[in-house]
């Protein structure tokens, strides 16, 4: 443990993108502790103002504070793409276990599911979810969901694989261990570095598709706050004021950068094979 | 002596798809083929061949990692049938080849020695780790030692563990698949050294599957020799060493490498490959490349005869002498 924290410091992009992430999330999820603005309040008697004191990123086309809506914003883009992540993950690491421990019918099962939900490109996608269950928060964190499913699943049904042939695997088969104790005792722990990269991996794409169907009105529904809606109510006026348009812009390019940054630094703090490089 | 292990007539064949994907013809991998073993109490039986030749598939059979096509297995005076599989893992442990592998890399050095104990004998954690300090003690490990991960110790130290965690439960066998193969030849001695001991204190019986005849011929009490699936020669080690019958055999041991620097004979090994499993040779499997085959080898499977007090072999060349005369084993 102590050396993957060494290993991972070594990187030191990898380390600023993860203190930066880690104040990102932090000013999100605990905004309405310290900021008492309603993100909805409008005031259309000051539309569009420039930033000042009282609004530190000035005021949108209705009259509302932007940075307030950035961190509320965050709030929503965040949790949607935890949330749909890990459930995708959960979702996902049971599929690949199954097929890459079990192999037979199910393997073939599975896998096929998994070819066809990769033959989508993502984005789509997570469009047909949504199109199919309507818009709205929970829908997106089931379209996100089933997004990464088919990734994880892939990727822990290679690592599965590779496990079940070692020694260790054929030891607990001659001692009768049973499959359920074998998959949490020896497959898991032996998949997990992997399983948390990917999901590392997968946040950066997932705040992007969160955004994405935001922006397209699929996704979170205005007024709530979230940095694709935002951007989308924001490109009206993108020539004349594009202060918010590139607030929420620059954000969700800083978070989908840092989560690539981190799970790249993970990645390489936990690849076995460099372990003795 | 009585065995404690005896294998009958064992068969294992694997199916292999046929190429063409619309024929059903199914096509068998005979990697074991009807292979008859006795192992007793305190014996070290030794299986050597050549790679491919079903030594370690006989071993994963004994283990119950496969289960046999046909024939049967049996502890005790007592069918795998007929016990639970905890009983026959009780009695019954294996040694990997690689201690690189057989070690879980996210469990500590205890986890993995107690582990049998927790699935086979559901002891408590206070138990099992007396137990496992005993065991670390046993096989040479310290018990500082206990909470350290594999990835920590030498390949000898790891082939330690293994041990360590093969004799948790008290087995009557050990079964050591290439055992030391993957080792240092000064450390494979310490290993050689350790399992002899383990054998003197607990009346241990070890199945030990090596290519290497010199481990063999220094550890074991009987050998049988494996060729494509079958064992064509099995004796007490110094008649197999001594005065090898089967012309496999006499082969093989040309081809220890010797020490000697006078007159010194070029090798003649043998030539031409192992036939495939999937479609052996008819009669005797080593017609092929046996210099001194004859027609009748083609046609038949030889016989095992029996040719000395505790040595049997299964050529057309060897009839067996007035000790057994025809003997089938």
């Amino acid at each position: 443990m102590k050396e993957i924290v060494q290993r991972f410091c070594r990187k030191r992009m990898s380390v600023v993108a993860g203190v930066m992430l880690i104040l990102i999330i932090a000013a999100c999820a605990f905004a309405p502790l310290y900021v008492h603005v309603d993100p909805l309040k409008q005031n259309l008697f000051n539309t569009y103002a420039r930033p000042s004191a009282e609004h530190l990123l000035g005021t949108d086309n209705l009259g509302r504070d932007i940075l307030v809506r950035l961190l509320y914003g965050g709030r929503s883009s965040l949790a949607i793409s935890f949330s749909g992540v890990l459930s995708g993950t959960a979702v996902g690491v049971i599929l690949g276990v199954i097929a890459g421990y079990f192999g037979g019918i199910a393997d073939t099962l599975i896998s096929r599911l998994i070819d066809v939900l990769l033959a989508f490109p993502g984005l789509l996608l997570a469009i047909v979810v949504v199109a199919i269950l309507g818009s709205g928060e929970s829908n997106t964190v089931v379209a996100i969901a089933i997004f990464s499913i088919p990734t994880v699943a892939r990727m822990v049904r290679g690592e599965v694989l590779k496990i079940r042939s070692a020694d260790y695997i054929a030891v607990c088969k001659v001692m009768g261990e049973s499959s359920a104790r074998v998959i949490v005792r020896h497959v898991i722990p032996n998949a997990i570095s992997q399983i948390i990269v990917n999901v590392t991996l997968q946040l950066g794409t997932a705040i992007l598709t969160t955004s994405a169907l935001s922006f397209l009105g699929l996704g979170v529904q205005p007024p709530a706050p979230e940095w694709g809606a935002m951007l989308s109510s924001a490109r009206d006026v993108l020539r004349s004021y594009p202060l918010p348009a590139v607030v929420p812009g620059i954000a969700i390019t800083l978070v989908v950068v840092c989560f690539s940054l981190v799970g790249d630094g993970l990645r390489d703090a936990l690849d076995p094979r460099l372990k003795n490089a | 002596m009585t065995s404690l292990l005896s294998v009958k007539n064992l068969k294992v064949y694997y199916p292999v798809k046929a190429a063409n994907r619309l024929s059903s013809r199914v096509s068998w991998l005979k990697a074991v083929d009807d292979v008859s073993l006795e192992v007793a109490e305190n014996e070290t039986v030794g299986i050597v061949g050549e790679s491919g030749c079903g030594k370690s598939t006989l071993g994963k059979a004994v283990v119950g990692l496969i289960k046999p096509t046909e024939g049967s297995i049996e502890f005790d005076g007592r069918s795998y049938a007929e016990m639970s599989t905890k009983e026959r893992a009780r009695n019954i442990q294996i040694i990997f080849q690689d201690p690189y592998s057989s070690l879980d890399p996210r469990m500590t050095v205890g986890e993995s020695i107690e582990e049998p104990l927790a699935v086979i004998e559901g002891m408590s954690r206070a138990e099992r780790r007396r137990r496992g300090l005993e065991l670390m003690e046993e096989v040479g490990l310290r018990p500082d030692q206990y909470n350290r991960y594999p990835h920590e110790f030498s390949g000898g130290q790891r082939q330690r563990i293994g041990i360590a965690r093969a004799l948790a439960t008290n087995p009557k066998i050990v079964v050591c698949d290439e055992a030391v193969s993957a080792l240092d030849v000064s450390i494979q001695a310490q290993i050689l050294n350790l399992i002899d001991d383990l054998q003197r204190r607990h009346h241990l019986s070890f199945v030990f599957i090596s290519h290497n005849l010199s481990v063999v011929e220094h550890i074991c009490d009987k050998v049988a020799v494996m060729y494509l699936g079958h064992i064509v020669e099995y004796g007490d080690v110094e008649s197999i060493f001594e005065n090898p019958q089967h012309p496999y055999t006499k082969a093989l041991l040309e081809a220890i490498p010797q020490i000697k620097f006078d007159d010194v004979e070029p090798v003649r090994g043998l030539e031409g490959d192992v036939p495939s499993a999937l479609d052996p040779p008819s009669g005797c499997c080593f017609h092929t490349r046996c210099p001194f085959a004859t027609e009748c080898c083609s046609a038949a499977r030889p016989q095992t005869v029996q040719v000395g007090p505790s040595h049997w072999c299964a050529c057309h060349l060897v009839t067996g002498d007035a000790a057994g005369e025809g003997t089938p084993v």
